[in-house]
């Protein structure tokens, strides 16, 4: 009885011995994972920052306009101006044709806008610009 | 005795001693011994174990700090515009060093170094590798390429250490804002950034401040409306042939800058380079805050606001304006022929200087000053730049009554064009004083010094000047553009004033019916060349500008012209409503 609780002691010592030596090499095998990762986060981060830095410099308005004014046979590209700005009341819709007139009022009621009708639209000598406002229905 | 006793050795042993002594109490006192020796044995053999063991298991590691995790950290806090586009930034970078003792052909090393950093001379530094001293700083810092290129030489005796570059994305675009830094303290492997002007320099103990690191400083500025503005100064300054231009923007509701722009300028990645000639015209000096110039004319406006502040006239009272105006041996006159007598509201409108002296007279001294004073115009500008504390407004040594009448129509008080800004900014935000600030959000301004009145009123006086006065080129339809010119001879540096050099201001506010931003633009020493006769009023050079200026600026803030009248051709019909 003796000799086998030794014995089997022993085992439990022996196995929690091995046990042990697995488990300490692998927390270090992993805490050197670690490291390499955080060295490796520090990188990217170093990279993303200088990727930003480079960004940055890139997109300078100075450096965009430079760049705007050599290519700009093709670009076509102009400063923003007050001109570009417009009413909506001042677009002209197409003309009203004869035919269920409230219906086509209605939308612009609902969202209270000022619309402008033209007074004397000359037969279509230009194309009208044909997008319609939001909620707009023909039927 | 044989070996065959030996095995029994205890018992024949204590045989013998028992039968020599003759007794069995002595035993336990041997078995004790043996407990003691054995136990002892078996203390050292298991500590000799456990080391062992443990040596095996752990191999020492040196303590260390968790490696990496600071490393992307910055070492000095970013700076950004209101939109969060980067200012400043931080560029991982090296430094190079040598060890001259350990170089074998100085003169090959010298070569090949001053190939790869153009602004270094071979002969130079010969003399510095061969100097024999074990330490000499090459470069610093240099960029990852000319590291790159340097390994490739492969020379013994150059080393790097690590640096950390201060980059301004936007280079000249912000130059006068951010500044620039200078290397404090240094080793081989770091070196501290110190700010050395602008928001770098007044924010310093900030930007390097360990706990706010990760919190860029989010400056006022919008980089495009600045950038903008800039490109608009120096068409201007072009064709004007100025010598130096500049421009402030603020909204009039928080005192934000939103662009501050001062010709020349320099590219704040470069190394200062040196200057000979006078201060004012260094690139590096900052003209919109360091610049204290006489801005003429814009003052008028401020002394009516005054006037009508202190309730000694209204906008309609009528002041003598026919006759010049004498006072001991002074004479002040007016440049053109003037009606005998003028509204208040003419008088800013057509500038006068007789009338605008005359308000100064009825307002008083004493009032007038305690106006400027509360307006600011008796401090250095509270603005976030390290420069702005060291320019304080140059006032008269002795104000006098001729004081008050000079500095009425702008003369006689030299204040930086930010100083004029705020002002405007005052009566532009209601009268409450505005604070100049570079910080995004501002304040909200508590301390009166007009009534909202007179703040209306003063908004409509200088419609009035953009409608029919000298601001007429900046009637852009639909941004109701207000504002005053100023044309001021430049102060001649031993006394006395030129003839031909001007600075020409326009102060503007838009839109003046529910004012929004003040806009001050200067011009140094401008002429319009292309009529029969050189021009140098600020209507035609300070005001074209600021007109070209606010149609570039206006649309990038997202404001929409104002609907003039309904188009040609067009009748509006009200739709929903009844």
């Amino acid at each position: 009885m003796t000799r086998l609780g030794f014995a089997l002691s022993m085992i439990a010592v022996v196995a929690t011995a091995a046990w042990a030596y697995h488990v300490n090499y692998r927390t270090k095998t992993t805490l050197g994972q670690v490291d390499r990762l955080r060295s490796q986060i520090a990188a990217e981060r170093e990279a993303v920052e200088v990727l930003r830095v480079e960004w940055a410099y890139l997109n300078a308005p100075a450096r965009l306009a430079r760049l705007v004014a050599q290519h700009n046979d093709r670009l076509g590209l102009e400063p923003m101006g007050p001109q570009q700005f417009d009413e909506v009341a001042a677009i002209p819709f197409p003309p009203r044709t004869p035919g269920p007139a409230p219906d086509d009022v209605a939308p612009a009621r609902e969202a209270e806008m000022v619309v402008v009708i033209s007074e004397s639209v000359p037969p279509v000598s230009r194309p009208i610009p044909m997008p319609r406002p939001a909620g707009w229905r023909s039927e | 005795m044989s070996d065959f006793a030996a095995p029994p050795f205890r018992q024949a042993h204590g045989r013998a001693q028992s039968a020599s002594r003759g007794g069995a109490a002595t035993r336990p006192r041997d078995d004790w011994r043996l407990i003691v020796v054995m136990l002892a044995l078996l203390l050292v053999y298991t500590a000799v174990g456990v080391r062992m063991g443990l040596m095996a298991l752990n191999e020492p590691v040196e303590p260390q700090l968790a490696r990496g995790a600071g490393m992307a950290t910055p070492v000095r806090g970013e700076i950004v515009d209101r939109n969060g586009n980067l200012l400043a930034a931080n560029l991982p970078a090296f430094s190079l060093y040598a060890h001259p003792r350990e170089i074998k052909d100085a003169a090959a090393v010298a070569r090949d170094l001053a190939a790869i950093f153009p602004d270094m001379s071979a002969e130079q530094l010969i003399k510095r590798l061969s100097r024999g001293s074990r330490f000499v700083w090459i470069k610093r810092p240099i960029t990852p390429r000319q590291r790159q290129r340097v390994l490739d030489l492969g020379y013994p005796g150059l080393k790097f250490g690590s640096r950390t570059m201060r980059i301004y994305p936007a280079g000249r675009t912000v130059a006068h804002i951010v500044g620039n830094v200078r290397a404090g303290n240094e080793d081989v492997r770091f070196a501290e950034l110190v700010g050395a002007g602008g928001v770098e320099g007044y924010f310093d103990e900030r930007l390097r401040d360990p706990a706010r690191l990760g919190a860029p400083l989010e400056l006022s500025i919008d980089l495009t409306v600045q950038a903008a503005l800039r490109d608009v100064l120096a068409a201007g300054m072009a064709q004007f042939t100025a010598k130096g231009a500049m421009g402030v923007l603020m909204d009039v509701r928080t005192g934000e800058l939103l662009a501050l722009v001062s010709l020349p300028d320099f590219d704040p990645n470069r190394a200062p380079e040196p200057f000979n000639g006078p201060p004012e015209f260094n690139p590096r000096f900052n003209r919109t805050v360091q610049g204290r110039y006489e801005l003429g004319s814009t003052f008028k406006v401020l002394t009516a606001a005054f006037a009508l502040e202190s309730g000694v006239v209204g906008p309609e009272t009528l002041i003598e304006t026919g006759s010049a105006l004498t006072y001991g041996r002074y004479r002040i006159r007016d440049m053109h022929r003037m009606p005998p007598e003028m509204t208040v509201t003419d008088i800013v409108v057509r500038s006068s200087n007789v009338g605008a002296a005359r308000l100064a007279l009825r307002v008083g001294t004493p009032r007038l000053k305690d106006y400027f004073k509360r307006l600011g115009f008796f401090e250095p500008l509270p603005l976030e730049l390290a420069e702005a504390e060291h320019a304080p407004p140059l006032l008269p040594p002795k104000w006098t009554d001729l004081s008050s009448m000079t500095i009425s129509f702008g003369h006689g008080i030299a204040v930086s064009p930010v100083h004029l800004a705020a002002a405007f900014a005052t009566l532009a935000g209601g009268g409450k004083r505005v604070l100049p600030t570079l910080i995004k959000g501002g304040a909200e301004p508590t301390e009166r010094v007009f009534s909202p009145e007179t703040a209306r009123t003063m908004m409509r006086i200088i419609r009035e000047v953009v409608r029919r006065g000298t601001g007429r080129r900046t009637n852009l339809p639909g941004y109701e553009v207000g504002g005053k010119t100023g044309t001021a001879d430049k102060v001649r540096p031993g006394g006395g004033y030129y003839k031909s050099r001007v600075i020409a201001t326009f102060a503007s506010v838009f839109p003046t019916s529910n004012p929004r931003y003040a806009l001050v633009i200067s011009l140094d020493e401008p002429v319009d060349l292309s009529g029969p006769k050189p021009k140098r009023e600020a209507s035609r050079t300070a005001v074209p500008v600021t007109a070209a200026a606010i149609r570039r600026i206006a649309p990038l803030l997202g404001m929409r012209p104002l609907p003039v009248s309904a188009p040609a051709g067009l009748a509006t019909v009200a739709a929903g409503g009844q």
